[in-house]
C-alpha cells in the first residue's frame, strides 16, 4: 500500500500523532500573522499620480513627460535659494522618501542630479515607498531608530508625526535663512505641520476641493451647468434630475456621498453651521441639528433618490471616482484632480470643467490639503538636509515639481498656467484657496484612522437604510466620544 | 551507563544540524510569542516605551464590541471555509483520482489556484463576485434567479468569501489525492464482491480509511481560516458595516495602522485561544468519527 504518512511512522509515532502534532504546530502560528500585506489604496491629495514602471538612468533621468535637457534647462533657470545654515566640508548623503508617481520619481532623480552641480558635497538618495505603505514602514522605522533624513507626509499624518517626534522643527533653521519668506506659504498649507508655536515641514500642495462638472451630461439632459451662484440646495436639485441609467451605464448626480471623514466638516457641513467635531477635536458634535438635518438630506439623496452611489455601486466602479469614468455629472473634489483629469488616456478624456463649491445659509467653504516634507528626528545631517529641503520646498522647488496647485504662493499662477488651464479655472482655484478654504474642520489629531474605521460599519448601515440617521449619528457619538480622550 | 561514542557523535551532529531550525524558531518565532505575550498586558505605542497596564487590555477587549463582531465573523467564516474546502477538495481529489488520459493536466488545472498570487486572486474574484456583471451571478441568473450583492451585502459577503478561499485549497486537495491512493484496493474488491455500488463503497470504505485525513484537513483548514487576514483587507477591508471584520484582520489595524501594539498583542492572543479551543473541540469530536489503522 502507498501511503505518503507511512515513512513517518517509523520514528515511533502512529498517525493520529502526527496528525495532532501538524495541528498543534499549525495552532502556533496566529502571531505571526501580522506581516505586511496588501491594502486598499487610500485617497489622498497626492495618490492620485500613478506609479512609473520606467527604469530611471540615474546619469540622465527623463521621462516623456520630463525630458532631461529642458529638465535642466529649466533647473538652471530657477531662483535657487540660499541659507546660512553651512554646507557640508565633507561628502554627505541626505536620504529623501517619497511616495511613488511618475512626475515625482523622475523630478525627483532630476532633481538629486542637477542639486549636486550647486552642492557639491551633498548626494541626494531618494528612496521610494507606496502611499499604502509609507507610514507604517516609516512608523516601524522610528520605533528602531532609523528614518531617512528628508521625510514625506500627508496632513492627515502631520500631527501624528509630530507628536511622535518623528520631524525636527524647522524654526531654528528658517532663522538661519533669512530669504525665506514664511507668508509665501498660505495659512492652511502650514497649519497642518504646526504645533506648539513650531513648524515641522514644508508644504509640497495645498489644494482647495471645487466643484468639477461634466458638461456632455449637462448637455444631454438639457440643463444649465453650475456657476458661482450655486447654492448646496440648488446642486442638490441638480443631482435629482441629472442621475439616469442603470448597471454599468448608471449616470450618478452627484459623488462623493458625506460620510465622517476627514474632510466632512468643511465639505458639507460648515455651510450649514454644522460640524463633525469641535475645533479642538475633543468632542463629537455631529448629533446637533444642524449636521443632522443637512445629512439627513444627502441620506435621501442616496436612499431615496438614488443619485449617488451606494455601496454595491461603489464596489461595481471598482472604487474609482465615477466622474472620472465619465459617469458622474457633479463631483465635489480636490484641485489635485485637474492633472488625473488632464493625464486621463485619449479614450476616457471627456469634456468637464469646474467651478466653486456651492454656498449654503452660513456662507461658502472648502477645505484646503496637501502634502509636506520634514526633516526627521534621525537625520544624522540636520544641515545639510535644510539646504535639501530649503531647495526643495522654495519657489523654485514648486516650479521645477509643478506642484498643483503649489504650496507656495509665489508660484501659484505659473505653475497652473504651465498645465495649460482656462484663466477661468485658474482663477476660480485661486479665489477658493485665499477667499474661502479652511483647515478647520478637517480631523488631524492621532486618533485619526482609527476613528475613521470606527464609524464607517455606522455609516455603511445608514447608507444601506438598514439604520437611520437618527440612530447612526447617536452610534456615531457614542463610540467616537471615549477615542476623542487620546487626542489630549 | 555512559553514552558510546558513536552515540555521542550522532548527538552532536543531531544538535549541529537541528541548530539553524532552533535559532529561527527562538528568535523568529517563540521569542516573538513570548513579547507578545508580555505587550500584551502593556500599553505601547511603538514610539514610547510599553507601559504596563496589567489586565486592562483584556478588561477592554471583553468590553469591545467590534471584539465580539470579529470573533463571530471568524468563527463563521472559520467553520464555513473549512468545511466548503474539505468537502471540495474531497471531491475534487476523488475525480481526480479516476485513472484517465490527461488525469495531470486536470489535476495540474484544480492545483493552480493555489500558486496564484493572493492579490491576482483577490482581484479575480472581485470581477466574479460582482452583483452585475461577475460570472457567479451570471451562473446564477442562468437559473432565472437574480444573484445577491456578494462582497456588498452584509449577508452574503461571508459567504462570497467562502467560496472564494474554497476555489485555492488545492494543497488539501493533494493531501486527499494521497491519501485515496494509500486506500488498500483490496477493501474496494471485497465491497465491490458483496455487491456495494459507489456511494456505499465510498461511505463504508473511502471515508472511514480517509477519516484521519479528513480530520487533518479539517483542523489545519479551520486554523488557517481562523487567521485569514490578507485577503479579506484587499476584498473587502472589514465591510460592508463590519460583516467581513475578523480577528485577524483586528490585529492588523490596531498593530500597523494605529500603532497600538499593546491591544493588537491582546486581540492576538484571544486568536490564538480561539484556535486552542476549536481545536480541542475538534480532536474530542475527532473520537467519535476518525479510524485509525494503528492504535
Amino acid at each position: 500500500m502507498n501511503n505518503p504518512l507511512r515513512g513517518l511512522d517509523t520514528a515511533g509515532l502512529n498517525r493520529r500523532q502526527i496528525l495532532s502534532l501538524a495541528a498543534m504546530a499549525a495552532a502556533a502560528v496566529p502571531l505571526s500573522a501580522c506581516g505586511s500585506g496588501p491594502r486598499t489604496r487610500q485617497a489622498g491629495p497626492t495618490s492620485s499620480a500613478s506609479s512609473s514602471s520606467e527604469v530611471i538612468n540615474p546619469d540622465r533621468p527623463e521621462s516623456a513627460l520630463f525630458p532631461y535637457d529642458e529638465a535642466e534647462k529649466l533647473f538652471d533657470s530657477l531662483p535657487w535659494p540660499t541659507t546660512k545654515v553651512p554646507e557640508p566640508t565633507s561628502k554627505v548623503t541626505v536620504t529623501v522618501a517619497i511616495i511613488p508617481g511618475q512626475r515625482h520619481e523622475v523630478r525627483h532623480a532630476q532633481f538629486a542630479k542637477f542639486f549636486k552641480k550647486r552642492h557639491p558635497n551633498i548626494e541626494i538618495k531618494v528612496e521610494v515607498t507606496p502611499f499604502d505603505d509609507f507610514r507604517t514602514k516609516y512608523l516601524t522605522g522610528a520605533a528602531s531608530g532609523v528614518l531617512p533624513d528628508v521625510m514625506y507626509s500627508q496632513f492627515q499624518w502631520g500631527q501624528s508625526f509630530i507628536k511622535n517626534n518623528l520631524y525636527l522643527p524647522l524654526d531654528d533653521f528658517i532663522a538661519e535663512t533669512p530669504d525665506f519668506n514664511r507668508a509665501d506659504f498660505s495659512k492652511a498649507a502650514l497649519s497642518y505641520w504646526e504645533r506648539d508655536g513650531k513648524l515641522y515641514a514644508l508644504g509640497t500642495d495645498s489644494a482647495p476641493k471645487l466643484l468639477f462638472y461634466n458638461k456632455g451630461i449637462f448637455e444631454k439632459a438639457g440643463a444649465k451647468v453650475p456657476d458661482a451662484s450655486w447654492t448646496w440646495d440648488k446642486l442638490m436639485e441638480a443631482a435629482r434630475g441629472l442621475v439616469s441609467g442603470t448597471g454599468a451605464q448608471k449616470i450618478f448626480g452627484f459623488t462623493p456621498v458625506p460620510k465622517p471623514t476627514s474632510d466632512l466638516t468643511a465639505t458639507f457641513l460648515l455651510a450649514f453651521g454644522g460640524r463633525y467635531l469641535t475645533a479642538d477635536e475633543r468632542k463629537c458634535v455631529i448629533e446637533e441639528p444642524a449636521s443632522r438635518d443637512v445629512l439627513k438630506r444627502w441620506m435621501d439623496l442616496l436612499i431615496k433618490d438614488k443619485a449617488m452611489p451606494d455601496l454595491a455601486e461603489t464596489q461595481a466602479t471598482a472604487k474609482v471616482e465615477p466622474f472620472t469614468l465619465n459617469r458622474g455629472a457633479l463631483y465635489v473634489g480636490g484641485a489635485w484632480n485637474i492633472v488625473t483629469l488632464l493625464t486621463l488616456p485619449a479614450e476616457q478624456q471627456f469634456d468637464w470643467s469646474l467651478t466653486h463649491v456651492p454656498s449654503g445659509p452660513e456662507g461658502r467653504f472648502t477645505p484646503v490639503l496637501g502634502s509636506a516634507f520634514g526633516i526627521t528626528s534621525k537625520t544624522r545631517n540636520p544641515e545639510a538636509a535644510w539646504i535639501v529641503l530649503n531647495s526643495l520646498r522654495s519657489y523654485a522647488g514648486h516650479r521645477f515639481f509643478l506642484d498643483t496647485p503649489p504650496s507656495r504662493l509665489s508660484a501659484f499662477e505659473e505653475n497652473l498656467q504651465a498645465l495649460k488651464l482656462d484663466k477661468a479655472v485658474i482663477d476660480t482655484t485661486k479665489e477658493s484657496l485665499h477667499k474661502y478654504g479652511t483647515s478647520d474642520g478637517v480631523l488631524r489629531l492621532p486618533a485619526t484612522p482609527k476613528l475613521e474605521d470606527l464609524t464607517k460599519p455606522i455609516w455603511e448601515r445608514v447608507m444601506s437604510g438598514s439604520l437611520s440617521v437618527d440612530e447612526g449619528l447617536k452610534q456615531v457619538t457614542e463610540r467616537v466620544t471615549p477615542m476623542l480622550a487620546e487626542n489630549v | 551507563m555512559a553514552a558510546s561514542p558513536l552515540v555521542r557523535r550522532e548527538a552532536r551532529r543531531f544538535h549541529l544540524f537541528a541548530l539553524p531550525w532552533t535559532i529561527g524558531f527562538v528568535f523568529f518565532t517563540g521569542g516573538p510569542i513570548i513579547v507578545s505575550l508580555v505587550l500584551s498586558f502593556t500599553r505601547y505605542e511603538l514610539l514610547s516605551a510599553p507601559e504596563w497596564v496589567g489586565l486592562d487590555n483584556y478588561v477592554q477587549l471583553l468590553r469591545d464590541p467590534d471584539f465580539w463582531v470579529a470573533t463571530r465573523n471568524t468563527i463563521y467564516f472559520g467553520a464555513a471555509s473549512a468545511t466548503a474546502g474539505v468537502v471540495y477538495s474531497l471531491a475534487a481529489a476523488l475525480l481526480l483520482n479516476i485513472k484517465l488520459r490527461g488525469q495531470a493536466i486536470f489535476r495540474t488545472i484544480i492545483y493552480m489556484p493555489s500558486v496564484i498570487s493572493g492579490i491576482a486572486t483577490a482581484l479575480l474574484w472581485i470581477h466574479v463576485l460582482h452583483p452585475d456583471y461577475g460570472l457567479v451571478n451570471y451562473l446564477i441568473g442562468l437559473l432565472g434567479v437574480q444573484g445577491p450583492g456578494w462582497l456588498t451585502d452584509a449577508s452574503w459577503a461571508i459567504p462570497g468569501l467562502v467560496i472564494m478561499t474554497t476555489w485555492t485549497t488545492g494543497n488539501a486537495m493533494i493531501i486527499f489525492l494521497a491519501g485515496l491512493q494509500g486506500v488498500p484496493v483490496s477493501l474496494y474488491e471485497a465491497a465491490h464482491i458483496d455487491g456495494a455500488g459507489w456511494w456505499s463503497r465510498f461511505r463504508n470504505v473511502t471515508v472511514p480509511m480517509m477519516s484521519p485525513v479528513i480530520f487533518f484537513n479539517l483542523v489545519v483548514g479551520f486554523i488557517g481560516s481562523l487567521q485569514a487576514y490578507q485577503l479579506i483587507l484587499f476584498m473587502t477591508d472589514g465591510g460592508p458595516a463590519n460583516s467581513t471584520l475578523v480577528l485577524g484582520l483586528y490585529v492588523y489595524r490596531y498593530a500597523f495602522k494605529y500603532f497600538e501594539m499593546g491591544y493588537a498583542s491582546t486581540i492576538a492572543w484571544a486568536l490564538f485561544f480561539l484556535v486552542i479551543v476549536f481545536t480541542v473541540i475538534q480532536f474530542g469530536l475527532a473520537r467519535r468519527w476518525v479510524h485509525y489503522e494503528v492504535k
